[in-house]
Order: C-alpha cells, then structure tokens, then sequence
C-alpha cells in the first residue's frame, strides 16, 4: 500500500482519507511530531529498544522463519510473508507493514505514517496470511535503515533528509508507483501537439484576398493583416503562428473548438482540412462553440488523481 | 510571449473601457499588466442579492497561453462568496480555470462564468472540504489539483 502525504494522507487504493479523530487538545498530533525534537540525545526514548529488538529480529527470521520465535515475547509470527506492527498513539493507531501490499498499489516496507519518538510502542502479532512475493532482504534493509535514520537524525527530521515523510519513498516499487500515478495522472491534463504534428500544420501568409483580414486571431484578439503569417488547425481555425504554436506545445487542441490537432492526441481528429492553395483554409470556419460556462466540470478519465501539482508538492483530494 | 501578454491585456483592457463591461461588473484595479482586480455583482433574484465580491486575476508571463490564477479577495475589505465551489480563502475549483482553460477564455469571460456560478447557486455553503483545504492551501490555486466533480453548477 502506498500512501500520498500532502498534505493528508490519502489511500493510493481507494483514493480516501485517512479517517482519524483528533485531539486538538492533546498535544498528539502525529503530523507535529516530526516537527519537534523531543528525543535527547544519546537516550532512545523508552521502549525503543525493545521495539528494535522486534522488529529486526522478525526480519532476520524471514523468510525462513515458521519455527524459531522471535526473540520479543510479544510476537511469535507463523507466517513471515506479511507484519505489521501496530502502534497506538494517542487517540488514534498506526501500522508498519512490511511484505507485499495486499492490493499491489505500493512497495514493500512502505511507512505508512512516521514514528512519532514519543509515542508508547505495542507491537502486535502479524495478522496476514497473504503470499509474498517481494524479497525480504530488501524489506528488512529498506526497514532498518529507515528506523535507523530515525534514530540518528537528531539533528534532523529524516536522517539528514529535509522535509516530510511524504516527500520520499523507500523502495524501487514505492518509486514505480508514484511514476505510474504521475504518467496516469498526465493524462488528465493537456496533451501537447508533437513537433511532426505541429510541423505538419499547413502555414499560410495572409493576403488582400484571404478570408482571414475581416477576423480577428482567438488568441491575441488581434486582427489579421496581410503579410502576417497564420497556421490553420484540422478544424479549419486559423490563428498567427506565433500565437498558436506556444499554446499547441502545451496542449493539442484547438483553443476555439477543442478538436485536435491531429497526429498523437487522443481524440478522434475530423477529416483534414481542405488542400486548398489560393485561400487560408477557412473559407467555412466551423460555428464557434466556446467552453460552456458550467463549472465545475467531471473529470472521467482522471483514474488516478493522487498526483501532486505544482512544484511543490501540493495536490488536493476534493471530497465532495 | 511577453509581447502576447501586452498585447493582449492592453487589448482586452481597451475593449472593457470602450465597449464597457457586463451588468455587475466593474474594474476595481488593472493598472498594470500583473494584477487586475475586478469586482463581480449578482443582480437580480438570487442567493447573492446586494452581495459584492472582488476577483483577482494574476496573470502569468505567457498569458493566455496559461491560465491566470484567478481568486477571490478575501481579506478586511472583501470576502469569498459562500458558495460549494468557492473555499474561505478566495480559491475557486472550476475547470476553466484549470485543465480547461483556453487562450480563447478573457478576463471578462472568466468573471461571467463565475457570476453565472453564483447565480446559479441553490445552497449558499462552502465545499465541505473547507477546512481541511484552507489550512493546506497552496498560495496559488494552480498548484492545486481539484477534481471537477459537479455539472450541475
């Protein structure tokens, strides 16, 4: 399982939130608790040690473990395919799992949520009895290293690393799905024209005769004059180039109807426009059909829309 | 693309000077080619009715290639309209503003659809998000990715 941090944790699986009560007054707040520093140093907090013991005990065992115990009294895992440990903090718990995600959206070893230093630990007996696939070696490194950078990192959130738990991810299949949720993700926004689909555009220079001096071009609301240079789109729309070329590298459509430009959009492209040499190519322009003003506007293709936007990081999740 | 950008906006400014602007609308700001505010009315009988907002448009270097990042002003003087596709900041989720924007869209048309939103209001309440976005909120609304989920408003 795979979770997006920001700016809430979202399942990468159903695509919901994390559904937890908090306390303001309680001072527990998980997303506090990587913000302060409330270990001193050279002390694991209490309990720590023993968790450690735990945790890396169990994963030595793996993946042959179904008769030794581990060494915590607290745990004795039959099946070392699947752990996850629990932690009650506060009002609320959190999970560690280590082993293949049941739904296979994210990597092994994933956190799902930091290890707040001062919270009381209770590991609980690994519940799973699902197969695993992902190799424990790797889990059990990924893991150590992870809880050992939590512990070091005095002097920083992250074991040297600036930011939030949600800006990283810790394996090679953690980082697979963010990639495939970021491609997915793409496909919801623009597709941009192809430099062959753009090259191929037919290119025009307006004339005294052309059809085009008594419109103006949708993108720079300017008139036509003769001498400028136009492109005309599949639909028949013709603008300047200089101002339709900037707009096709980002999305390939054209700004009046909306059909594609031809060549790698998705949608379907109408039929090319007419060859014709003597005039600009709009002799019959289309009806203008303008975005309707309704907003806002259902997304259907958008299967995956935990992607984070912008460059930093910030995506919403809208609930209603 | 900066020359598209002042071309432009002179352009569109000319024409809302000369050719005036649409009933409730009004330039309250756009002296430069950064920052225009504008403030929107709903007339007639609606939710909205002797209620007035502000619209700020900024508008990006490659404008009308990109969207302008359109909010509306909430501060001491201003407030957001309560309305489900407006939150308490000023930030509006509405496909023209993001993924369906076009160069053909203006600083007008951006401002009707928007007061035909609120016109078309049946419920005067924020998303019922508002909190929990509010308090993540990028600064810019484009760095937020909504999801248009709702046709009927």
């Amino acid at each position: 399982m795979h979770v997006e941090m920001h700016p809430y944790p979202i399942c990468s699986v159903c695509h919901s939130s994390f559904v937890e009560q908090l306390d303001p007054a309680s001072h527990d707040d998980p997303r506090t608790f990587v913000h302060e520093d409330v270990m001193p140093d050279d002390e694991h907090p209490q309990g720590m040690p023993a968790l450690l013991n735990l945790l890396f005990s169990q994963m030595a065992l793996a993946p042959q473990d179904s008769t030794r115990s581990a060494r915590s009294p607290a745990a004795s895992p039959r099946n070392t395919t699947n752990r996850e440990w629990q932690f009650s903090v506060g009002p609320g718990t959190m999970r560690i799992s280590t082993g293949s995600s049941r739904l296979g959206a994210g990597g092994p070893g994933d956190l799902l949520f930091p290890l707040p230093p001062s919270s009381p630990y209770r590991p609980r007996s690994p519940s799973s009895n699902n197969p695993r696939t992902a190799s424990p070696t790797a889990i059990s490194d990924t893991f150590q290293q992870y809880i050992l950078a939590l512990l070091n990192g005095h002097d920083s959130q992250w074991g040297g690393l600036p930011g939030r738990a949600g800006d990283y991810v810790f394996t090679q299949e953690a980082l697979d799905a963010l990639m495939t949720q970021l491609m997915e993700g793409s496909q919801h926004t623009a597709r941009p024209a192809s430099q062959e689909t753009r090259d191929a555009l037919p290119r025009h220079v307006v004339t005294t005769s052309s059809d085009l001096l008594n419109r103006d071009c949708a993108v720079c609301k300017d008139d036509f004059e003769v001498g400028q240079k136009t492109v005309a789109l599949p639909c028949t729309h013709s603008f300047h180039d200089e101002c339709i070329l900037p707009w096709l590298e980002l999305n390939g459509t054209c700004p009046v109807c909306r059909t594609s430009a031809g060549g790698d959009t998705q949608r379907p492209a109408p039929p090319p426009a007419p060859r014709s040499s003597a005039t600009n190519g709009s002799g019959s322009q289309s009806p203008h059909s303008p975005r309707s003003p309704r907003s806002p506007r259902s997304t259907r293709q958008n299967s995956n829309p935990n992607v984070p936007g912008g460059l930093d990081g910030h995506f919403w999740e809208s609930l209603d | 693309m900066a020359t598209i950008l002042t071309k432009r906006l002179n352009k569109e400014l000319r024409e809302m000077q000369t050719h005036g602007l649409p009933t409730g609308i009004t330039i309250v700001r756009a002296d430069d080619l950064s920052e225009w505010l504008l403030s929107v009315e709903v007339l007639g009988n609606t939710l909205y009715e002797g209620e007035k907002f502000c619209l700020r448009f900024e508008f990006p270097h490659n404008y009308p290639i990109d969207s302008p990042a359109v909010t509306f002003v909430a501060d001491d003087k201003w407030t957001a309209p309560v309305h489900p596709h407006v939150y308490s900041n000023g930030h509006i989720c509405a496909s023209i503003l993001g993924p369906e924007w076009s160069p053909v869209l203006s600083v007008v048309s951006v401002c009707l659809t928007l007061q035909s939103m609120l016109a078309s209001c049946t419920s005067k309440q924020r998303p019922p998000d508002n909190d929990k976005y509010v308090s993540h909120a990028p600064r810019n609304p484009k760095n937020t990715r909504f999801h248009y989920d709702d046709d009927t408003v």
